[in-house]
């Protein structure tokens, strides 16, 4: 119970303080849905992948801006366990995330060009790649280069093997596991 | 009963320099004011005191816990207050305490109604160096870790904590000594 007041209380003081890069993150993302209306369902695909990446790092590094340094004392003088404190940036930065691609499909299904599949993939794809590069905040260079790696990875894995959505999404589920516990133990340690 | 033990504390700050060792003893209800020898240690010294640091060597204890094993167990006990004033970012005074209050498990209503009494005591202070005070005092904290605290406000401090123990750092004597007198005249 205190556990999720707590978490709500971080993602929704974030969420609020970051509202216009949430309405922007939704804005670009429309506009290059706009832009892409007409295309084939691959390159569809493809926008919504890049866009989403994009929007995921975008909101990964909002969490690291020195933008809301009051918030991040406050979170750190909290007594919140590590992995409630990942769970809470997790949420902001998926909320951050699905805001940009929600906002990309519903304009293409506007124009008749909406793909389920396509759509839960994306989301899923967005989802690991911000958790993963929370992970990049307090680590070295070559572990971010690990991490760029491993995004692109994801975003071509995803692309190639659509058609075996049960595949993408576990292997999303997988690498968001992993990055959501290895934050969590970074910032317990911290 | 000691609230506070710091054991030859030191912590190791990006770049390699080492803040500390820090050795000192709190107890329950008292106030101690700390000179470090810089502004960098003072902060580094309120940070370990209230368990947002982890010591790289030595020993922290708040009440009965280690701030290396137990830092939620720690951060219940003590709060801390930054030397820098809050920044404009929430909505309203009521929204700031509900935001501290849920972080820290406490009845909103309980915490607000505790916070404008603080206010009240706090009053000749400008809110930006009050609001976070009487932010760290609504949850009912048994430590008050104070980082920097100006002079002037010693008196005011001191008569908002009432019972809660008072830890302040400061960056240098004069500072400390003038803290420590204005805040030992109440």
């Amino acid at each position: 119970m205190k556990s999720s007041t707590a978490t709500a209380a971080i993602v929704g003081e974030r969420l609020r303080r970051e509202r216009a890069a949430i309405f922007m993150t939704a804005l670009l993302c429309a506009a290059a849905a706009f832009l892409q209306r007409f295309d084939e369902p691959f390159g569809q695909l493809a926008g919504a992948l890049i866009f989403g990446t994009f929007a995921a790092c975008g909101a990964a590094m909002l969490l690291r801006s020195r933008r809301q340094r009051d918030l991040a004392m406050y979170e750190i003088a909290a007594p919140v366990y590590g992995r409630e404190l990942a769970r809470a940036h997790a949420l902001f930065a998926c909320a951050i995330t699905s805001a940009g691609l929600i906002a990309y499909w519903i304009v293409l299904a506007a124009y008749g060009s909406f793909n389920a599949v396509s759509a839960a993939t994306t989301l899923a794809c967005g989802f690991a790649t911000a958790l993963s590069c929370m992970n990049a905040r307090r680590a070295g260079m070559p572990v971010r280069v690990l991490i760029t790696a491993l995004i692109i990875a994801l975003c071509v894995m995803t692309f190639a093997l659509t058609a075996r959505w049960p595949l993408v999404l576990a292997v999303c589920a997988a690498a968001a596991f992993v990055a959501l516990r290895q934050y969590g133990e970074v910032l317990a340690r911290a | 009963m000691t609230l506070l033990e710091l054991r030859e504390a030191a912590c190791t700050l990006p770049g390699g320099r080492i803040a500390g060792p820090f050795s000192a003893t709190l107890a329950e209800g008292d106030r101690l004011a700390v000179a470090a020898e810089s502004v960098e240690d003072a902060q580094v010294l309120a940070m370990l005191a209230c368990g947002m640091l982890t010591a790289s060597s030595g020993t922290v204890y708040v009440g009965a816990f280690d701030a290396r094993i137990q830092p939620v167990q720690v951060k219940r006990i003590a709060a801390f207050v930054p030397h820098e004033p809050l920044q404009a970012g929430f909505a309203s005074f009521a929204r700031y305490i509900e935001y501290r209050a849920d972080l820290w498990g406490v009845p909103r209503a309980q915490a607000i109604v505790r916070a404008r009494s603080l206010l009240e005591q706090l009053a000749g202070m400008h809110e930006a160096f009050s609001f976070p005070i009487a932010g760290a005092l609504c949850v009912g904290p048994r430590l008050l870790v104070l980082d920097r605290p100006l002079p002037a406000h010693a008196n005011a401090i001191v008569a908002a904590a009432g019972a809660c123990a008072i830890f302040s750092t400061h960056a240098g004597e004069n500072e400390a000594t003038a803290f420590f007198t204005e805040a030992a005249a109440v």
